[in-house]
């Protein structure tokens, strides 16, 4: 069994800590008054703090030990939770998150000044306990002389069985201690119909003959204490033989007393598991009544924490689970066996659904990620003086793990952007006659097999002139010419695009909606904008379920096979012995408009006789269309991608591979590197020409 | 081997007490809250309980009031983890019917040593 090392563990489990933690204190600046808010807070730290000393990280327990008595106040409400305290508080949790995620940058002297901060909430007469209070201080009583041995009379609660303290193991745990006589003592038993099954009626006079500590002895009832009669006196030296017979019988065979105990022992204590707790079980207390906070959690936390790769590693094995079921499959059709056909069928079915199980065991809620914005949009509405409402739907909807990693960049961006272009200051939103305080929306949803996610702000909406002016000036458009208002918001996503006059310390630093939309479209996404003039600006992502699987079409160029993924096919046309003839030049002419091809076979370096047909495939990025010519244009073909190793990662014009139902691979063509390479031949062209 | 079941919120807790008590021939089995791990003392026969007080949903103390219910249960030893090391903390949890305490941070082998005190193998 592989065991993930705790300290790991710990790690992770304090970034999501950190998030609770997080949201709790922002929540609570808004509603200082909910008390599900601060125990979550309380119940972060503790468990920051506890699990921290446990894992070595001790400037972390010692630290948050303080943090969290300052919490304790609030939580028994002694102190609100003013605005001040939150921002401390909120400085105090990245200092913690530093500390177990890079103590190297942490510096004691901030530490200090923020433990400093805390302590004015915590009154003077409550100094903060110094850290060693976490770790008990064993009552070391001195130990006594050594004894030759010692008598001890044990008597216990009745209850003790019932609370999973069995006499007879700690018997057994003092008879570890040295030679023992037991001896039970039996007049507190009952008759028959006055017993209670579950009741320890037995009481036991124990020599002991071991010069023992009386720590250790201690250590051996250190759970009971409370529960039982202990009288413990030092036994003499030459001890006189008891008068009793039945003490006698017992001195010459210690062991055997025990042995005796026990069957007397377990005729009492025997019963008790069978029997349902009776009247004499604890009462049950009244429980605090679950509320939506317990609800909440209880989702989140109905779940069993996997590694991410070990779920790549599950895909990557129904892949090829689901290629070697195509090949029965085939197999099946090609013969005349009912029955193997029947089992194909079946296996296939099952595949299909353990693919579809499978990838949904890799989605995760979007809201893990937007709560990380909320911090972003609490400090930018500080720094700018723009005060501004941040609200979130569709947290549940569900998208790929991987594409939630690489949506958060895209997003902070255009969060950013929304705030410092999108929202006015607050004088001008007062001048509009609109409400000082601005709005963005974060949203997920579902649509069809896509997931929409939308950034949206109430701000002043894009200046469409400004746009187009800057577009004339860097040459992208000509001066005067026509066009949509939507084709003029395009530019924004053109490199090195900036309306910005000002560059703020927010946006405007080069790392544009360019960026952004190449990320958005390397996940196969597609980014879009629409505006209003005075009433905001809406950016929607439309993102594919997930990247694992594509829908693609396969192709064969000489003896390979490869596939284009099918969004970014826009038609297969043949290729004309016209176009045949333009060799050079390779150009297509697509109903009047010229499209470059690139000829695969060149490309690929095919051996063998082309086929006298080719096919093209017209694929495009967007605006630019490129055509792809091929031998033979296979068919759909839904793919489960693999990367290529890190051997191959130079190998620009591939983006992955996959395997077919006859076991071969097919290489996955990366349509963005194929249509710049298209590009780039066609300029290489023009200079040759112009030369 | 012993079925031992650990409930914690904090799964960096119950990664180290599985890491320590596999090892020594145990069975280890999780819960994240104390309902799943009412749930689970329900599902099945357990041999120790080893439970956290501060958690979300169904506390530590509410989770051994609610064991100590369980028919299968009369007898099960459960033992909490406990940062505090005042005693009110542990009457409480003892008046609702818990066995014993580890009283966090602790090392490996003292939680080897209590569970050795509760399970007989």
């Amino acid at each position: 069994m592989s065991a993930m090392d705790p300290t790991e563990v710990f790690r992770q489990e304090a970034s999501e800590l950190f998030e609770v933690l997080e949201g709790a204190l922002l929540d609570l600046g808004q509603r200082p008054d909910d008390r599900e808010l601060v125990d979550s807070a309380f119940r972060a730290l503790h468990t920051i703090k506890g699990s921290g000393a446990m894992f070595g990280f001790d400037k972390v327990a010692s630290f948050t030990h303080e943090f969290e008595t300052a919490f304790d106040r609030v939580r028994k409400g002694e102190i609100k939770p003013t605005q001040e305290l939150i921002s401390v508080a909120l400085a105090a949790k990245d200092y913690i998150r530093a500390l177990i995620e890079d103590p190297q940058s942490t510096d004691d002297i901030i530490g200090e000044a923020i433990l400093d901060d805390l302590r004015r909430f915590v009154s003077a007469d409550q100094p903060a306990a110094p850290v060693a209070a976490i770790a008990e201080a064993p009552p070391l009583s001195p130990a006594e002389s050594k004894q030759a041995g010692w008598h001890l009379y044990l008597e216990f609660e009745s209850h003790i069985l019932r609370n999973g303290s069995n006499p007879l193991d700690l018997l057994e745990d003092l008879c570890k201690l040295g030679p023992c006589f037991v001896v039970p003592i039996t007049d507190g038993i009952p008759f028959l119909d006055e017993m209670e099954p579950e009741d320890c009626y037995l009481k036991w006079d124990v020599k002991l003959h071991a010069a023992c500590d009386k720590d250790a002895i201690d250590d051996v009832f250190m759970f009971v204490q409370d529960e039982m009669k202990l009288t413990l006196s030092p036994l003499e030296q030459v001890e006189a033989p008891a008068p009793a017979p039945l003490f006698q019988l017992l001195d010459e065979e210690p062991v055997a007393a025990v042995e005796m105990a026990a069957p007397a022992i377990e005729a009492v204590a025997a019963p008790a598991a069978e029997q349902p707790a009776a009247k004499a079980e604890p009462k049950p207390e009244a429980r605090p009544e679950p509320r939506a906070e317990a609800k909440r959690e209880e989702r989140g936390i109905a779940t069993v924490r996997v590694q991410a790769e070990r779920l790549d590693e599950l895909m990557d094995r129904v892949g090829e689970l689901v290629i070697a079921q195509a090949r029965l499959t085939q197999l099946a059709a090609s013969g005349s066996d009912l029955s193997i056909k029947m089992i194909a069928e079946e296996i296939e079915r099952l595949a299909s659904s353990l693919r579809d199980t499978t990838m949904g065991a890799r989605m995760v809620p979007i809201g893990s990620l937007f709560g990380r914005f909320r911090r972003l949009v609490h400090d930018l509405s500080r720094d700018l003086s723009k005060p501004v409402e941040f609200v979130t739907s569709g947290e549940d909807t569900e998208l790929d793990k991987t594409m939630i990693e690489c949506l958060a960049d895209p997003l902070v961006h255009l969060i950013r952007n929304a705030i410092d272009h999108g929202i006015e200051d607050t004088a001008t939103r007062a001048a509009n006659g609109k409400t000082e305080q601005g709005r963005i929306e974060l949203a997920a949803v579902h649509s069809g097999a896509q997931v929409l996610v939308t950034v949206k702000d109430n701000g002043g909406g894009l200046n469409t002139a400004r746009i187009r002016a800057k577009a004339e000036e860097q040459g992208l458009i000509a001066p005067g010419a026509v066009l949509s208002d939507h084709e003029i918001h395009q530019f924004l996503f053109h490199p090195g695009f900036s309306t910005a006059q000002t560059i703020s310390a927010l946006s405007g630093r080069g790392v544009g909606m360019d960026v952004v939309k190449r990320t958005i479209e390397n996940m196969r996404g597609s980014i879009d904008l629409s505006t209003r003039s005075g009433q905001g600006t809406t950016v929607t992502l439309r993102l594919p379920l997930t990247l694992a699987i594509i829908e693609g079409l396969l192709i064969r160029v000489g003896e390979g096979r490869y596939i284009i993924p099918l969004s970014a096919v826009e038609e297969c046309v043949e290729l004309t012995a016209e176009d045949e003839r333009s060799r050079g030049r390779n150009f297509l002419n697509v109903r009047g408009n010229l499209v470059p091809f690139l000829r695969l076979r060149e490309l690929m370096a095919a051996s063998g006789v082309p086929d006298r047909h080719q096919k093209t495939i017209i694929i495009s990025t967007g605006e630019t269309r490129v055509g792809l010519v091929a031998d033979q244009i296979i068919g759909n073909h839904q793919t489960v991608i693999k990367s290529l190793s890190k051997l191959h990662s130079d190998v620009t014009i591939f983006s992955g591979a996959t395997i077919l139902g006859d076991g071969t691979a097919a290489l996955i063509l990366d349509v963005a590197q194929l249509v710049s390479l298209a590009q780039s031949k066609v300029e290489k062209q023009h200079i040759n020409e112009a030369a | 081997m012993a079925t031992i079941l650990t409930v914690d919120d904090s799964p960096s807790i119950r990664q180290m007490i599985k890491v320590v008590l596999e090892p020594a021939g145990h069975n280890v089995i999780e819960a994240g809250d104390g309902a799943q791990g009412l749930a689970k003392a329900q599902a099945g026969k357990l041999d120790l309980v080893i439970t956290d007080l501060n958690m979300p949903v169904m506390n530590g103390l509410e989770l051994i009031r609610a064991l100590r219910k369980l028919p299968s249960a009369v007898g099960m030893p459960i033992v909490f983890l406990t940062t505090e090391s005042n005693d009110t903390v542990k009457q409480e949890a003892k008046s609702a019917g818990a066995t014993g305490w580890i009283t966090k941070p602790f090392k490996p082998e003292q939680l080897l040593a209590v569970v050795g005190k509760l399970v007989r193998t």
